[in-house]
């Protein structure tokens, strides 16, 4: 036997390796894939039935309700398996206990539930344009992909730092939701509210422009507050 | 390797242990003793840094992150993904310490420690093994992180007579290298024929 000094990891493989551990934990267990589309699925099927005629401007309205539930009720599922994996059989400790920098942690779960937020993002739009006829072009375009992913980036940065400060705290299960809700709302707001204006108008007017500044100032606030203080309390 | 000195440890008015000082040094396995609620695991976790609070001071040898050179073994646990298979879960703890091994060295590890084949390496999950063969497992792992400090907490859980000579050999190996080791076990098996030196815990330190 011989002993070694092991060569340490940078910070960038630290990330790659807990990521690719985390989406090789979700390959593993289907169910964990499969649920944030079967969600997705359903939103649409509702939505469907709720208002089986939409005209064009409805249509365009639905989308954007349809891809915000999706993705709030998708990460939701995310967040609460964030840290699922290392509650059990003590990988939390064993985790502690290698020599990993904690933002880079927290850095791979950020990216491990934007992951999953975006595969469910994919699969919304996809189904709604097969099941709903959802025109593809508005779909596709630049700004309404801009702003889905400044709402995913924002409720991802949110959600895994409550996540990691309820980590330890005792009901944790209903701490996060009492946190979570009220914290995302403005997120929501900016979001919705800023789509549904380019949806009708499709200019980028000074209206759009204040509720993107917004939605970009909530993003910031909550992932930098997700590295400073998610990374204290892992430590 | 490792100074510790004066630690204290207790919760709200009762203390565990007060004033425990000692040395460990290379090739040097020090064993902590003492009856159930003594705060063994504790003083173990307390040096791991799991644990904080109390007084005194636990100083590493080097400036390096002591994490790099030192492994654990928990008494109740593994920090095994349980949907996944044995490579698969060793794989991305060695990886984690930037541990790089040779060809085939995983599997012939795994298959001394009784985990032979293909299935049970690879395709397996670990929710299927025993309780004796995720221990296993942990201690494969143990010995392929190579690291110089070994804390272990009740190592021999769940195995049976044939591993724990097959632990105390390595065990063996890891101090003649050079290695050092802090364990806590009630059973005596494991360092009936190894060196060591005891501490005693007995609700009132040393």
């Amino acid at each position: 036997m011989t002993l070694k000094n092991t060569a340490r990891q940078t910070w960038i493989e630290n990330v790659r390796t807990l990521f690719a551990h985390s989406l090789r934990v979700d390959i593993s267990s289907k169910e964990r894939l499969i649920t944030p589309i079967f969600f997705a699925l359903i939103i649409l099927m509702l939505f469907s039935f709720a208002i089986p005629e939409p005209d064009v401007a409805m249509r365009s309205r639905m989308m954007v309700a349809e891809s915000q539930l999706a993705i709030f009720f998708a990460l939701q599922i995310a967040f609460s398996r964030t840290f699922e994996s290392e509650r059990i059989d003590r990988t939390f400790d064993h985790l502690r206990l290698s020599p990993i920098s904690s933002s880079a942690f927290i850095t791979s779960k950020i990216l491990h539930v934007l992951f999953i937020g975006g595969g469910t993002m994919l699969c919304t739009g996809i189904l709604s344009v097969i099941l709903q006829g959802q025109n593809m072009g508005q779909m596709a375009d630049p700004v309404v992909l801009g702003a889905a992913f400044l709402t995913l980036l924002g409720l991802t940065g949110l959600g895994v730092l409550l996540a990691s400060i309820t980590l330890n705290a005792e009901g944790h299960q209903i701490l996060f939701p009492l946190l979570y809700f009220p914290l995302s709302v403005p997120v929501l707001l900016c979001s919705t509210e800023g789509l549904v204006h380019w949806l009708d108008t499709y200019k980028w007017d000074s209206t759009m422009r204040g509720w993107s500044v917004m939605l970009i100032a909530f993003d910031i606030i909550y992932l930098t507050l997700t590295i400073l203080l998610g990374t204290e309390a892992v430590d | 390797m490792l100074s510790v000195q004066k630690i204290s440890f207790g919760f709200k008015n009762q203390k565990l242990f007060q004033d425990v000082s000692f040395n460990l040094e290379a090739g040097q396995l020090i064993r902590i003793s003492g009856a159930n609620g003594s705060g063994k695991s504790t003083m173990l976790g307390l040096i791991a840094g799991l644990i904080t609070g109390g007084g005194g001071s636990i100083l590493f040898a080097g400036d390096d992150d002591f994490r790099q050179w030192t492994s654990w073994i928990a008494p109740d646990a593994n920090g095994l993904v349980p949907t996944l298979s044995a490579t698969e879960n060793l794989n991305f703890w060695l990886e984690l310490r930037g541990v790089k091994l040779k060809v085939g060295s995983l599997q012939t590890t795994l298959g001394r420690w009784g985990l032979s084949g293909d299935w049970i390496q690879s395709s397996l999950p670990v929710a299927k093994f025993s309780t004796g063969m995720k221990r296993r497992l942990a201690l494969a792992k143990l010995e392929l992180e190579g690291s110089k400090l070994w804390l272990l907490d009740e190592p021999l859980f769940g195995l049976d007579d044939g591993a724990c000579k097959q632990f105390r050999d390595s065990l063996d190996r890891h101090l003649s290298a050079g290695g050092a080791s802090l364990v806590v076990t009630h059973d005596d098996r494991l360092l009936e024929r190894i060196r060591h030196q005891t501490i005693s815990l007995g609700g009132t330190g040393l």
